[in-house]
């Protein structure tokens, strides 16, 4: 089947969505490098399965959908290699402002949360969604999504809580 | 704390680089170069000459493995029809098995359980009363799996060294398409397995059953 794209139709695009895809994909993968890898394969998924869509909307929730799903999926296959280089930016960090060890270790509860809550705060706080955007791509009621960003704050004060009392 | 918490997450955006802007040109042209593969006539024939060998091998190994799979199916019931689900009490507050979801991946179907374990013991044994698992993978941990061999039977056994939680999750993978097959036959999934504390003791096993209705699909385009 030829590709129906073409490079500037595909530059256009790029131009759009490049940034916020990354935004997702690098709140996953904590690393520019894996970051763009996953862009990189939506990307080709899109030009290649060149999928017609009623509005811009549609467009770029479908596009946010597949890399949460790349996303997921580097994570599980490369979960052992990102838990030696997090301990290895744990000790490098060790000298630095107590801000950047709290972000860390925010970070690090964060990439643990259950997945429901981590796609929420990943939409909202990397990617600087609505809620109501966040209720079209993972097709719950707004009100749920503020359910889960509330439910997930709470998960992070206290874990960052008993995280500050054992470092006191 | 709340404040403190909020003015980090608010940072998260601006600590996000930017792309690379060269990186379209290479998507561009990976996607376009992998897309102009074509085959000439002769080579279409024999294509569909060796699909049509693979497609034969593939139905007499499926038949052959459902032969097996039913023979070692009664062995593992029979190995294990004396445990019963054992949890109850305090023991339940430090150590139960909860059913996340069920999802399809582009390479295992997926059931994912989250163990809660606050007992001192990393180590834990996992078997499958049913069905044979493929893998097993835990996504929260640093931990090691393997497979050993304990008394003639094959159990998976997990050491976790990263102990900052005491809730794991673990994804029992199974081969493509094993739970979209059953529950498009039968509707249920039936998971039964058994869960060993630090060391395989025919007295000291938890068994788990749970019957699963529906699974995400985790392929292109879908989410939990």
């Amino acid at each position: 089947m030829p590709i129906k794209m073409t490079e500037e139709q595909f530059e256009q695009k790029y131009h759009l969505y490049a940034q916020d895809l990354f935004n997702v994909a690098y709140g996953y993968a904590r690393s520019v490098q894996d970051a763009e890898d996953i862009v990189q394969n939506v990307f080709i998924k899109f030009i290649q399965t060149n999928n017609k869509f009623k509005t811009e909307n549609d467009e770029k929730y479908w596009l946010i959908r597949v890399t949460i799903n790349e996303s997921i999926n580097f994570v599980k296959s490369s979960y052992k290699k990102k838990i030696v280089l997090n301990d290895e930016i744990v000790q490098s960090t060790s000298d630095q402002t107590k801000e950047n060890n709290d972000k860390e270790e925010l970070l690090f509860f964060i990439e643990n949360l259950p997945e429901k809550y981590k796609i929420v705060i990943i939409l909202f706080y990397y990617e600087n969604m609505k809620t109501h955007e966040i209720s079209n791509i993972l097709d719950i009621s707004e009100a749920a999504v503020r359910k889960r960003l509330e439910r997930a704050r709470d998960i992070l004060r206290n874990k960052m809580e008993v995280y500050n009392e054992e470092q006191s | 704390m709340k404040n403190k918490v909020d003015n980090l997450l608010e940072q998260l955006h601006n600590d996000v680089p930017k792309i690379n802007p060269y990186l379209k040109t290479k998507i561009y042209s990976k996607a376009t170069n992998n897309k102009k593969i074509s085959f000439p006539f002769f080579k279409k024939r024999l294509l569909t000459a060796l699909c049509s060998i693979i497609i034969c091998l593939s139905i007499i190994t499926l038949i052959i493995s459902n032969i097996d799979g039913r023979k070692s199916n009664v062995n593992i019931d029979k190995n294990h029809s004396s445990f019963e689900p054992t949890l109850s009490g305090t023991e339940q507050d430090v150590f139960y098995v909860n059913l996340e979801y069920a999802i399809y991946t582009q390479n295992y179907d997926v059931v994912t359980l989250a163990i809660n374990n606050e007992n001192s013991d990393q180590k834990f044994y996992i078997k499958s009363y049913n069905l044979d698992f493929d893998d097993i993978i835990i996504n929260n941990a640093d931990a090691s799996i393997k497979e050993v061999s304990i008394e003639n039977e094959t159990f998976f056994e997990i050491v976790v060294n990263n102990i900052k939680t005491s809730v794991h999750y673990l994804d029992i993978c199974f081969k493509k398409e094993t739970i979209k097959n059953i529950l498009t036959s039968n509707n249920i999934f039936n998971l039964s397995f058994i869960v060993y504390l630090s060391e395989v003791d025919s007295e000291k096993g938890y068994g788990f059953n749970f019957n699963i209705n529906s699974a995400y699909d985790l392929r292109e385009g879908n989410i939990i």
